[in-house]
């Protein structure tokens, strides 16, 4: 069993779109998975086909109306969701320094039912971003294959090594690098990868999600690509992520 | 985790100004807010938070 959360400080590099597709990729391997909608623009909730202004949502479990296993929702897909809501604004307001571990506290009694609890963390240096950090075993960063993304990761990379591991026991936690709209044709993405590497080394996944509409056509559509077109490279390359994931998981 | 907002916490969120808010308080539109004696502050319960969201958004 592992939480691994999809987290980089940076948006738009393809938290909700990774989190989601590996998560139906790990359902059609036959893995129980739980997705963690952070976020409170809900995207991961609405991907799914899901309405972010229903009840429950993660804001009733943060409040303690509704318990985690309460506020579990089912998706055609198979795949469980904790939903996110406009409200988880004000959880963010409210969240105060020493709050960083209100996320494992509620995911905790949830591990026993799951194989992967993948968390969709929201951008930016908040706390439920913090939380989305404190309560991973494994943290993925996908980073867009592109300068600015990049200086992305390092930041954070400083901010879990420098911050959170000094701060709290947590030194069991991993990072890995997931390269997103990878664009094998030009020769910026794979120096933007090759000069990643030199710095970050096998902590950079082999496997990258390679630039395409399909995954905007995918959102559109609420369907996972893996279901949309489980031929296409997009699909094919989270599939082979979500193998990657399932070794980890047994090692 | 804190149980009430302040003035400026939810104004911030609703993107309204401080004023506002102090001024729903007073007309009874935020319900359930209270300022303890010796204390400038208005707590607003989370929950008052959740109806007054429906109200702002239904204007």
């Amino acid at each position: 069993m592992k939480v691994v959360s999809f987290s980089i400080f940076k948006g738009g590099t393809g938290k909700t779109t990774s989190s989601v597709n590996t998560a139906a990729a790990l359902v059609n391997k036959g893995k129980k998975v739980l997705l963690v909608d952070l976020d409170q623009q809900a995207s991961a909730t609405r991907y799914l086909n899901l309405e972010p202004d229903q009840s429950p949502n993660l804001y009733d479990v943060f409040t303690g109306t509704k318990s985690a296993s309460l506020a579990i929702r089912h998706t055609k897909y198979n795949i469980d969701v904790l939903a996110s809501h406009v409200l988880l604004a004000a959880i963010e307001e409210a969240l105060e320094p020493g709050d960083e571990f209100k996320l494992l506290e509620i995911l905790n009694p949830l591990k026993p039912s799951y194989d992967f609890i993948l968390i969709d963390s929201p951008p930016g240096k908040a706390m439920l971003a913090f939380n989305g950090l404190a309560a991973a075993d494994l943290i993925v960063i996908p980073a867009s294959a592109e300068r600015m993304a990049v200086d992305g990761v390092a930041d954070l990379i400083n901010h879990v090594q420098r911050i959170m591991w000094n701060k709290y026991a947590l030194t069991h936690q991993e990072l890995r690098i997931l390269f997103t709209m990878y664009r094998a044709t030009t020769s910026h993405s794979p120096a933007i990868v090759a000069n990643a590497r030199k710095i970050w080394r096998e902590n950079i996944l082999t496997v990258k999600i390679p630039h395409s509409t399909i995954f905007s056509r995918s959102y559109d559509e609420k369907t996972p690509v893996s279901i949309l077109d489980p031929k296409h490279q997009g699909a094919i390359a989270y599939d082979v992520f979500a193998d990657w994931l399932i070794q980890y998981e047994n090692t | 985790m804190k149980a009430f907002l302040n003035a400026s916490e939810v104004a911030k969120l609703l993107n309204i100004d401080r004023a506002t808010v102090s001024r729903w308080i007073k007309k009874g539109i935020i319900k359930g807010a209270f300022r303890p004696e010796n204390e400038q502050q208005w707590r607003i319960p989370l929950s008052s938070y959740e109806e007054l969201i429906k109200y702002h958004e239904s204007r």
